[in-house]
């Protein structure tokens, strides 16, 4: 029997909620789309402010009733920007010192505020970078995470799952093409920068946010130009670090994708990257099928759902 | 695949988790009555070796007690919204505070150094004035900036400790019995970790017999003994834990070369690993903080190159950078199955000390 669900990614100044029929034979449908910019932009300000939550959750009531969303089950989504994602080399003969405190102590290296401000999860996470071991680690502001848990209730949803989007993008790509050898680096067009994946075939490697410019202006404020240089430096940057003196990656696949990533952009990215670029389309999975009765979501094209879709997985 | 789940939060209990089980691939402790420790005699242990290093050396804790960070309240979720705006302002009055008191103590130093006593005066005119004779020497040199005494001190702390922590690195690594090979060494504070790989037990006796040859005080834990299979061969790999206690500060002499800021000391880092053919796979900056009247940057590198380069950079820098305090020092292979083939790794977790300008 078919699975319904509610698939909501949240970025900082955007939502996109999508009804998705999800059944065992590896079938997805997308029911119905909707997409909305948030009345605010989600910052520290604004989390801070009372009411921000209330307006977020009618919004999502609004978008509920107009298209009448009706599944049961809630998934969140949100940017990998929301947390800190670091993976912490280890020793393996460290057993005096508890694991949690090394990684706490390696991660207050990096926080910008206070160790109590942050929940640390850690993933189920088994790498070996450099002959040692890595432990990977994300530290999520607890103001953010009461922000979207306050949301899901205020909204009446039943939230079950709360994923960051780099992680449920990378099982979408192993799920939807299984076959791909190598590393792979998806660049999801945000509005003010590129999210860039890294993973290979045993799994996630790396996250990171490259903006268009260094004043995080908005795609929209932006030429066609400038973002396919601000490209250019992205790839250059990743391939070739100033710090080190070779580069940590080797890209064999590179997916472009996103709400603010428009199709014409293809061929003008090309020169900018020796790996060839393709654009991640769900529709073209041969282990699962992505199907749409929506005839004006098929001419958007699925990559521009490409993070609602990773949700269910 | 990597499920992520922020609903799913792990019940945190006050007593720390137990490393296993966040981190499958990390070796656990073995139970040492299931181990067979029968070539290992523990009553031969002595004392544990000593390393001098003055206790007022800032603490290494990195640690808060604090409330359950995993968990998140349920009182925070209430249906009204909670008021954040009650601590925001007591937290723009202290940042006020402190940038009146850095200004304050800023203007005194500088009429500190305006007006500090025992300034000479210019003679008044007609006045015989006793000069020394010239020795032939350039006199127009002005000396080195005096290093300041809470600077000194640190600098000798940092060269003991580093000099301490490079000889017992490099006494390991020259340290093996026949068919064993290290796989890691560690250098932290309080203790050296290595891993060995061996063919036998005999094999790790006789590399704990080489090592008390070289270093008579020191108390050899065997930490744990797992089989791995290397090039398609079963070997031995033990983990050894060995305890340093600290103790007082060293007396080295400190170079006399003017302070160099952090900047400054990361350029000359990065001439020297040119020198003898490092390459750099990872650097970090981490927090900056002030100590008294001193800077404190904390700095992350791992650096590729043979062994022998890395060991003699190694020297190199703890001879040139009194300001440089190694926190923590890892040798693995790179891309081998042991230290004594191929390229190694150094990972370096650095504090370094500069005045404060």
């Amino acid at each position: 029997m078919a699975e319904r669900i509610n698939s909501i990614s949240f970025h900082d100044n955007y939502l996109c909620w999508a009804e998705l029929e999800v059944n065992s034979s590896q079938h997805i449908n997308l029911v119905r789309v909707a997409e909305s910019p948030l009345p605010f932009t989600l910052n520290y300000n604004t989390l801070k402010t009372g009411g921000s939550a209330g307006q977020a959750a009618q919004l999502l009531g609004e978008l509920a009733e107009e298209h009448r969303f009706s599944a049961e089950e809630s998934r969140f989504l949100l940017s990998a920007r929301f947390g800190l994602i670091k993976k912490i080399m280890l020793d393996n003969t460290l057993s005096s010192v508890p694991l949690r405190d090394l990684i706490r102590y390696e991660m207050q290296e990096t926080l910008t505020s206070a160790a109590e401000e942050f929940i640390f999860y850690q993933p189920d996470y088994r790498r070996e970078w450099n002959a040692a071991p890595n432990a990977l680690t994300i530290a999520f502001r607890k103001d953010v995470y009461n922000f979207f848990v306050l949301v899901g209730k205020k909204a009446n949803l039943n939230v079950t799952e709360m994923n960051l989007n780099c992680f449920a993008l990378d099982e979408l790509v192993r799920r939807l093409f299984p076959n791909l050898i190598g590393q792979v680096l998806l660049v999801n067009f945000t509005d003010h920068g590129f999210e860039l994946n890294i993973s290979d075939e045993k799994g996630f490697l790396d996250y990171r946010f490259h903006p268009y410019s260094k004043s995080l202006e908005s795609i929209e404020s932006i030429d066609e130009a400038e973002v396919c240089e601000s490209f250019g430096k992205m790839i250059s940057s990743l391939l070739h670090p100033e710090a080190v003196d070779h580069s940590l990656y080797s890209i064999s696949h590179l997916f472009v994708f996103g709400a603010a990533f428009k199709p014409g952009w293809l061929e003008k990215l090309q020169p900018y990257s020796e790996t060839p670029i393709k654009i991640l389309d769900p529709f073209e999975s041969s282990e699962w099928q992505i199907g749409c009765e929506d005839a004006i979501l098929r001419s958007l094209g699925a990559s521009r759902f490409v993070e609602v879709l990773a949700n269910v997985f | 695949m990597l499920k992520v789940n922020l609903m799913n939060l792990p019940d945190d209990e006050d007593q720390p988790k137990k490393p296993e089980q966040n981190i499958p691939e990390v070796p656990t402790v073995t139970d040492r009555k299931k181990m067979d420790f029968s070539f290992f005699d523990p009553d031969e242990e002595p004392v544990a070796e000593t390393i001098t290093e003055t206790p007022a050396s800032p603490p290494e804790e990195p640690l808060r007690q604090e409330e359950n960070p995993f968990s998140v309240a349920e009182e925070d979720l209430s249906e009204e919204e909670p008021d954040y705006d009650s601590a925001f302002p007591k937290t723009r009055l202290f940042v006020f505070i402190g940038i009146g008191v850095v200004l304050i103590l800023g203007a005194l130093f500088l009429i500190y150094k305006l007006y500090r006593p025992g300034t000479t005066e210019a003679p008044a005119a007609g006045q015989n004035i006793e000069r020394p004779a010239s020795t032939g020497e350039n006199l127009t040199t002005p000396p080195p900036p005096a290093i300041p005494p809470a600077l000194q001190s640190r600098y000798r702390q940092n060269m003991a400790r580093n000099t301490e922590g490079l000889r017992f690195t490099r006494g390991f690594l020259n340290s093996g019995a026949k068919n064993t090979d290290h796989t890691l060494i560690v250098y932290t504070s309080d203790q050296i970790l290595t891993s060995v790989l061996a063919n036998s037990r005999d094999d790790i006796a006789r590399y704990r017999q080489a090592v008390k040859s070289r270093f008579p005080n020191l108390q050899l834990n065997i930490e744990t003994v797992e089989d791995k299979f290397v090039n398609g061969r079963k070997k031995l790999l033990a983990g050894f834990s060995i305890p340093i206690k600290p103790g007082r500060g060293g007396s080295a002499p400190v170079p006399s070369a003017s302070p160099l800021t952090f900047q400054e000391f990361q350029s000359q880092l990065r001439a020297l690993q040119k020198k003898y053919g490092i390459k750099t796979a990872y650097r970090k900056v981490g927090e900056r903080r002030r100590e008294r009247s001193l800077n404190i940057t904390y700095f992350y590198t791992t650096l590729t190159g043979s062994r022998t380069a890395i060991m003699n950079f190694l020297k190199e820098v703890t001879q040139r950078f009194p300001g440089m305090k190694i926190n923590k020092l890892s040798i693995y292979p790179n891309g081998a199955t042991s230290l004594s083939q191929g390229r190694v790794n150094a990972r370096l977790e650095i504090s370094y000390f500069a005045p404060q300008s």
